[in-house]
């Protein structure tokens, strides 16, 4: 409605204002494409410009073709307006624009509401220990500023701007760990999500073909974290199952495609292990497990080849608890259409390695006998184990088998399992983890990235699926002290997977970080509704049903305001009439000891008048004790600040360089 | 803008109904008022309301996404908003405000209410909006245990004494969220003196005898006093040692022994109504002090002998803004 450019903000409000927002701008130039950040921080560098040399706002043509601008820039680049990357970076644009037009206290107060909302965007991306500092001292800054809009008389200092924001959210923290707890979580999401909210996680994907494992190995990022109840199993003995490929083309390897409402009951032995898993987000459904899964962890299933998998892509840090049995027997009777899948070989694929495995039978009394040859086959023959394998051009199989023979695990499993469905026993591979690293201070377990792994399942009468791990014939050290050791000490490999990683100074101080990481993943990031039901049954409250935890959640704010009600008033509790004595006594001394000693039926303010007219500059320091004590006394002694009071009569200087 | 006030006009008197309403068990005063929790109030602004509703946003994405950081910030704010409520409250709370009083004015004048807000407390108080009804805001921060003093303007229409009425004393501080408010009632009156009449007849002297037509200037052969320079002056009475003495132009004043004093009086004025003669004889006493020549009052029920002196100027003013009001002669 008002055309003209009038401002009715101070340059210091602007300056707060446009301050608190690049710093909350700045982390996103990590995050999004580099134009979209720096053009928002030149907006509102701009807009800051504009306020400091007092001319007026850019003209509503050049903010529209901004405006047009920012949306076709958005557009070309995600080729859409929707979802994490383009919706964020359209909200900080707008941010951006938002400068170029403050006028009124209202502008700024909606900016700095949107500069929130820019936070709170940062987490979409990450929701690292480093950034959720920064955060909160973005958000701190942006407090401040708006403590600046609040119609103070004066511009308040920054000292003061601060340390009232500061007070103001150390004084919210204790009401938002009660919401945190105890405000009802719906399982998510709500809408649908946009595709990108999965990008840039790694993780185990839904097929196997060269070279996915390697790239895994060479990220040292953690996979999860696990807590074992009792003592934990072997590293050996430390397969995290994954994902169960059993479709081979020749090349690659992917999972069955039965239909996914097929479920199965989880299957149980003798020797249960429980543990509590932190899954890092994949963006995928898998749930890993130590291999064999007992249980379904909440809102997951469990398919027939034994992959539990979530009913929702892993978009968060998961926690889940879980036994299982390393022991368990599985499908001991073998469905015909399970069998016939196992058996599958694409046509014409890896003759030789056919041959090869023909005879094997033909030579052999038992497949267990099979099994054994195939294993002796890569132990005997000259086979390397290497993250760094030739590449395999035409056949993969023959290729590594009779040529190359240069691989790592995906390459053992792939071959071993071609060369058992040849020799006619069912075989499959399996992916997932092995091992992991023991944490040095606290009880738990790292398994990054870089333990990928895969391995072989053939099904055998009489004794279901059994686990081979063609790799152990080759690299034992691989199976039982990991990637590192089973390498060596080669320059062109990643730092953290060669041998003498794991002794080095890095490697320690990389674990710490990572305990800190564990119980922020434990604490913050994985609590979510299980999380939270957990929690509730552990304190009983699982039976009460979400409106008595309604209540519960309202009775614990109360709770705690009244906490904050009552220390309030504590401070400002009301004073006995003799305390008020005392303090007038105190005073009383202190002015006796500068030679004014209290005359009969002088009132207290005709005495502290006679001080002040002595000592004129002492006035400012002698009245308003005088003026307090008088309230206190006559009126109401409720909010007298005994404490300061005490301390201003005890530090009360008479100076003595104007004597009367 | 005059239809707008007329239109205006009825909501206004709702407003102030209703205001009486809400604070009916209040006490005025006359000078000090402590402003206790039942004085105050506080509500959202809208600045609140939009925040609640960006935070409704929040959670709804932080559910979405099952993102955990983005339930922290959110329950931050929320806990931080809660806070500012408390804040804001608590910014108002216990604060003496204590009228001083205002000059006099002339009716149609703006009066300025001086009012002293009086921090008891260690921690400041920012951003205190103070004003009187319809009148533009003062803002206000008083440092702890503290005092601070400002000027309220008041619109005048008519003469008499006018009280000070409510107060309207209202913060946002610190975040802007919630605003709390009192309405302090104070009946401290302010002296309006009636408006000067602008085509004044010219001063109708009348001696004691009532005969008119005496010369004007105090040219006796009696000092009676000096009095500050007014052009046209005659330069034999400038008292020149008295210049020389302080550097400020002074007059000697001489009284002949007959009386030559005026009266100003409410009589004279019969063809006028009673409220315009008010105003002819404020404008006769301004003239008369001006003039520098002692006067008296006569009105119906008061006689004011002659003088001339502020004191006397205030006190024949001071008697026309009270004149036929009740209780208006025994109010000092």
């Amino acid at each position: 409605m008002n055309r003209t450019a009038a401002v009715d903000l101070t340059e210091s409000q602007v300056r707060w204002v446009a301050g608190a927002l690049a710093v909350a701008m700045l982390p996103h130039l990590l995050n999004l494409p580099f134009w979209v950040p720096a053009m928002t921080l030149a907006m509102i560098g701009w807009g800051w410009w504009i306020q400091h040399r007092g001319t007026g706002l850019p003209p509503r043509a050049i903010r529209l073709l901004l405006v047009a601008a920012a949306t076709a820039g958005v557009l070309l680049q995600f080729h859409t307006l929707f979802g994490r990357d383009a919706g964020v970076s359209l909200l900080i644009i707008m941010l951006g624009l938002k400068l170029l037009e403050l006028r009124s206290r209202r502008d700024a107060l909606l900016a700095l509401f949107l500069g929130y909302f820019v936070v709170a965007g940062h987490f979409f991306f990450t929701q690292s220990i480093p950034i959720a500092i920064y955060m909160i001292g973005t958000v701190w800054l942006m407090t401040a500023a708006l403590t600046g809009l609040s119609g103070t008389a004066q511009p308040l200092p920054a000292r003061t701007r601060l340390r009232s924001a500061g007070v103001m959210l150390a004084q919210s923290i204790p009401m938002m760990i009660v919401l945190f707890v105890l405000f009802p979580r719906l399982p998510g999401p709500i809408w649908a999500l946009p595709k990108d909210s999965n990008s840039g996680l790694t993780g185990l994907g839904d097929e196997m073909s060269p070279g996915l494992i390697s790239d895994l190995i060479q990220s040292n990022e953690p996979a999860f974290r696990v807590t074992f109840d009792g003592p934990a199993p072997a590293a050996d003995a430390r397969y995290w199952r994954g994902p169960v490929l059993v479709n081979f083309d020749g090349r690659t390897w992917r999972r069955s495609e039965r239909p996914e409402n097929l479920v199965r009951p989880p299957p149980t032995g003798t020797q249960p292990v429980s543990y509590t898993l932190t899954l890092q987000p994949s963006g995928k459904r898998w749930l890993l497990a130590l291999d064999r899964p007992g249980g379904i962890p909440p809102a997951a299933t469990l398919t027939p080849a034994l992959e539990i998998l979530a009913t929702s892509p892993v978009r968060d840090v998961r926690q889940y608890r879980l036994t299982s049995y390393p022991d368990a027997r599985l499908d001991i009777e073998l469905d015909p259409w399970t069998r016939a899948q196992a058996l599958r070989l694409p046509e014409g694929t890896a003759p030789q390695a056919r041959e090869l495995a023909r005879e094997w039978r033909d030579r052999s009394p038992t497949p267990e006998a099979v099994v054994q040859r195939a294993l002796d086959h890569y132990r005997q023959q000259p086979f390397y184990y290497t993250l760094q394998p030739p590449r395999l051009i035409d056949d993969p199989i023959d290729e590594f088998l009779f040529d190359t023979r240069r691989g790592f695990c995906e390459h053992y499993a792939s071959s071993f399992t071609v060369l058992m469905r040849a020799a006619g026993i069912p075989a499959r591979v399996v992916t997932g983890y092995l091992g992991g690293e023991r944490s040095p201070l606290a009880d738990y377990l790292l398994i990054r990235q870089s333990d990928a792994h895969a391995w072989a399942e053939v099904w055998l009468e009489g004794r279901g699926w059994v686990r081979i791990d063609p790799t152990a014939a080759v690299a034992p050290d691989r199976v039982e002290r990991g990637v590192s050791a089973a390498l060596g000490e080669d320059s062109t490999l990643p730092a953290f997977v060669r041998a003498s990683y794991g002794a080095s100074w890095l490697n320690r101080m990389s674990m710490s970080w990572d305990i800190v990481n564990y119980y922020w993943n434990d604490w913050v990031l994985a609590f979510g509704p299980e999380r939270q039901r957990e929690l509730l049954e552990k304190l009983g409250l699982h039976r009460l049903g979400w409106t008595a935890i309604g209540l519960i959640l309202m009775g614990a704010l109360g709770l705690l305001m009244a906490l904050y009600a009552g220390l309030y008033w504590w401070r400002n509790r009301p004073r006995h009439a003799s305390e008020v004595d005392a303090l007038i006594a105190a005073l009383e001394k202190r002015l006796a000891e500068h030679g004014y000693v209290r005359r009969p039926h002088e009132s207290l303010s005709a005495l502290g008048s006679r001080v002040a007219g002595d000592y004129p500059h002492c006035r400012t320091a002698v009245m308003p004790i005088v003026t307090l004590l008088q309230r206190a006394r006559y009126r109401d002694a409720d909010d007298l600040d005994h404490g300061s009071l005490s301390r201003a009569i005890k530090h009360l200087e008479l100076e003595k360089r104007n004597p009367p | 803008m005059s239809i707008l006030a007329t239109l205006r006009q009825p909501f206004a008197h709702l407003r102030d109904r209703t205001v009486a309403w809400i604070t009916r068990g209040e006490k005025a005063a006359t000078r000090t008022i402590t402003l206790t929790r039942r004085r105050i109030y506080i509500l959202p602004t809208r600045a609140g309301y939009a925040f609640a509703i960006i935070l409704l946003v929040m959670l709804l994405g932080a559910t979405n996404y099952s993102n955990s950081m983005a339930f922290v910030l959110t329950f931050l704010l929320v806990s931080l908003g809660s806070n500012t409520m408390w804040q804001t409250h608590r910014n108002l709370l216990k604060l003496d405000v204590t009228v001083e009083g205002a000059a006099p004015v002339f009716a149609g004048q703006q009066a300025r209410v001086r009012v002293a807000i009086t921090n008891p407390h260690r921690q400041g108080r920012y951003g205190l909006q103070l004003r009187l009804d319809g009148q533009p805001a003062r803002s206000v921060d008083v440092p702890g245990q503290d005092s601070v003093e400002t000027e309220l303007p008041l619109k005048t229409e008519r003469r008499g004494q006018l009280p000070v009425d409510r107060i309207r004393i209202d913060t946002r501080y610190p975040l802007g969220l919630f605003e709390a408010w009192s309405w302090p009632r104070y009946t401290t009156p302010v002296l309006v003196y009636p408006r000067p009449a602008e085509n004044a007849p010219p001063i109708a002297l009348s001696g004691e005898g009532g005969d008119s037509g005496r010369p004007v200037a105090g040219d006796g052969d009696e000092f009676a006093g000096l009095r500050k320079y007014a052009t046209g002056d005659s330069p034999r009475h400038v008292a020149w040692k008295a210049v020389a003495r302080s550097g400020r132009w002074l007059t000697k004043e001489f009284q002949t022994h007959h009386s030559e004093d005026r009266w100003l009086r409410w009589d004279e004025l019969g063809a006028h109504g009673p409220e315009q003669r008010l105003s002819i004889l404020c404008r006769w006493v301004l003239d008369a002090h001006q003039q520098g020549q002692p006067y008296g009052l006569e009105l119906p029920d008061r006689v004011i002998p002659p003088d001339l002196s502020d004191a006397h100027r205030h006190e024949c003013l001071k008697a026309l803004a009270l004149h036929g009001q009740r209780g208006g002669d025994t109010t000092p």
